[in-house]
């Protein structure tokens, strides 16, 4: 069940390019979007960082805005790609009765009878599966039981995964969650051979010009 | 090693790696993996030496992703060759590689294993890179 998490955020008049100056006095450019007008945000970047840690995508989110108080989830985070600074996060607002579809978190618990006889391992292949439930009850994980796996040839799919009530799965039932492992022999890799680098195959124009030059 | 099995034109120009990397910059598969900080040429070489260390290091366990492919050809002249007679023959290839790029990843196998397999797959390329994790992506 989703626990509410509350954040303050101030109304924001300056859009387009000229969000860098925010983000250079430490402020986060947003968006709360849904049911309605959207309503542009800025919001101080260390405090947004830590709502963001706890909630993610997954957990409801209260936005205080200038008086007005908006229930949402968050949609999306962009992040500077070698930094991680958040540059800039879409609020989605959510009615409480109506259904969303969120992801949720693949977690392995127990162990499988094949590790424990030295076999090998389990591991997980899908790390996410789409939901759809009302807001209140939203989950960011969902557990998957290995010790279900009782041979190395068996497979846990989607439709086997526990879900708490009023949650449904939308991801594909047979679509594969595990994958056995098992330990490796311990042979050494043999040599492989490498082709020359120039002995690839060349397709339209360049191999006329090959041709033309010999 | 890898390079590609056909292509269009034998050579090509050296190009521009001017600013970020527009993709490939969220772990896709892995949970931990190696991101470059610095824009750079990675031959077919340098990322099998990767390869080798980190599954050397992983013991076969678990599971690798290499994210880049060398589908640049880069060509060079023979030695004690005089200038001219046009372009060199295709010595190797690369993988043009900017910031924020995921290179490799890796998953099922405990944090202090994936992160010294990586560690040891750094030494063998030219650029910055860290190891990034998906706990630690907030």
């Amino acid at each position: 069940m989703s626990d509410r998490l509350t954040i303050e955020a101030e109304p924001r008049t300056i859009i387009g390019k000229q969000v860098g100056a925010l983000r250079r006095a430490g402020l986060v450019p947003g968006v709360i979007y849904g049911q309605g007008s959207a309503v542009h945000v800025q919001i101080e970047a260390k405090p947004l960082r830590r709502v963001l840690r706890v909630a993610g995508k997954t957990h409801l989110i209260d936005v205080k805005v200038a008086g007005q108080q908006y229930t949402t989830l968050v949609r999306e985070i962009q992040q500077h790609p070698t930094r991680g600074d958040v540059q800039h996060v879409d609020f989605m607002k959510v009615d409480m009765h109506q259904k969303i579809t969120s992801e949720a978190k693949l977690v392995a618990v127990g162990v499988a009878a094949p590790t424990r006889a030295g076999l090998g391992e389990p591991v997980l292949i899908l790390r996410s599966v789409e939901i759809e439930c009302l807001p209140d009850a939203l989950v960011s994980e969902i557990e998957v039981d290995l010790s279900m796996i009782t041979s190395p040839d068996h497979t846990i799919y989607v439709k086997d995964l526990q879900v708490p009530p009023g949650v449904t799965i939308l991801t594909d039932p047979d679509e594969a969650v595990t994958l056995f492992e098992y330990v490796p022999t311990g042979e050494e890799e043999a040599e492989e051979y490498v082709p020359s680098a120039d002995s690839v195959e060349v397709i339209g124009r360049g191999k006329r010009e090959e041709e033309f030059e010999d | 090693m890898l390079m590609p099995k056909r292509v269009k034109y034998r050579k090509q120009f050296r190009g521009r790696m001017k600013g970020q990397a527009k993709g490939g910059v969220e772990l896709q598969h892995g949970e931990y993996g190696l991101q470059a900080l610095e824009p750079g040429w990675i031959t077919s070489r340098q990322i099998e030496a990767v390869r080798r260390a980190m599954v050397r290091k992983m013991r076969r366990r678990g599971k690798y992703w290499i994210r880049i492919f060398p589908d640049k050809p880069v060509t060079a002249k023979p030695a004690e060759t005089r200038m001219g007679k046009g372009k060199g023959s295709v010595d190797h290839w690369v993988a043009v590689v900017k910031p924020g790029r995921i290179m490799f990843e890796i998953a099922g196998v405990p944090e202090d294993v994936a992160r010294e397999a990586l560690d040891l797959g750094k030494y063998k390329l030219p650029i910055r890179t860290q190891i990034i994790s998906r706990e630690e992506a907030l």
